[in-house]
């Protein structure tokens, strides 16, 4: 299966969102959209995961490789949007949770 | 009354295949009675056992297929997943620290688990 993956500005941040599920196989099109990103500047950037259903430690490891990117610029920030019980407990069960904000909405991870 | 089931699914070792190995894990699951929330860890660790085995073969340049095996043995839920990568599976000699993750995460998930280079099984009780 594919993921979709797409980006877009709101509130100054960068919003890139994920359809579907994030493994092995999906989550180099996630790496690759956040690396367009970061490599054009953006460095506050939201991470929607609002449509994901399924999430690996090879999604986990995308996010933290963009955190260490962002923490890199003065000011630079990560959050996430997540809805499914699952997909939280994965960052829950790393402590992934403690690193990375987590938002039930775009919204409220734009405006934290 | 023998009630155990079993079944294995012998994938080729490509990154495409480890959502097959999740979906056949979860309708096993299912059918062996466990929980909607126990089969989300199942559906997880499966997914991150097969695909370390998969990286494993990749590391070693192996082609064979992985091995899951999937049983019902009426009083628990078992799931072996087989590699034949050895020795030059080594992950994370980059020092990610990523296999340990995966690992964290599997034992987090399954009550019972042995888990040594080429050969992982995980245990759930069955209600």
């Amino acid at each position: 299966m594919e993921l979709e993956v797409s980006s877009h500005v709101q509130d100054g941040r960068t919003v890139v969102s994920a359809a579907g599920e994030i493994d092995v196989f999906t989550a180099p099109q996630l790496d690759a959209e956040l690396a367009r990103a970061t490599s054009a500047g953006a460095s506050r950037i939201v991470v929607d995961l609002s449509q994901v259903d399924f999430l690996d430690s090879t999604g986990l490891s995308v996010l933290v490789k963009t955190l260490k990117r962002v923490r890199e610029v003065e000011g630079g920030s990560l959050a996430v949007v997540v809805t499914a019980d699952r997909v939280a407990k994965v960052f829950r069960l790393t402590g992934l949770d403690t690193l990375i904000p987590l938002h039930p909405t775009v919204d409220s991870a734009v405006a934290g | 009354m023998d009630d155990r089931h079993a079944a294995t699914l012998s994938l080729p070792p490509a990154a495409e295949n480890v959502r097959t190995a999740r979906l056949v894990a979860v309708a096993a699951a299912r059918r062996a009675g466990l929980d909607e929330e126990v089969v989300d860890d199942v559906r997880l660790a499966v997914g991150e056992l097969v695909a370390r085995a998969v990286l494993r073969h990749e590391r070693a340049g192996v082609d064979d297929d992985v091995e899951l095996r999937l049983v019902d043995a009426g009083d628990c839920f078992e799931i072996v997943v087989t590699d034949r990568a050895g020795d030059d599976g080594h992950l994370d000699q980059d020092g990610s620290g990523e296999d340990e993750v995966a690992l964290a995460l599997v034992r987090a998930l399954a009550p019972e688990a042995g888990l040594t280079p080429a050969t992982a099984v995980l245990r759930w009780p069955i209600p």
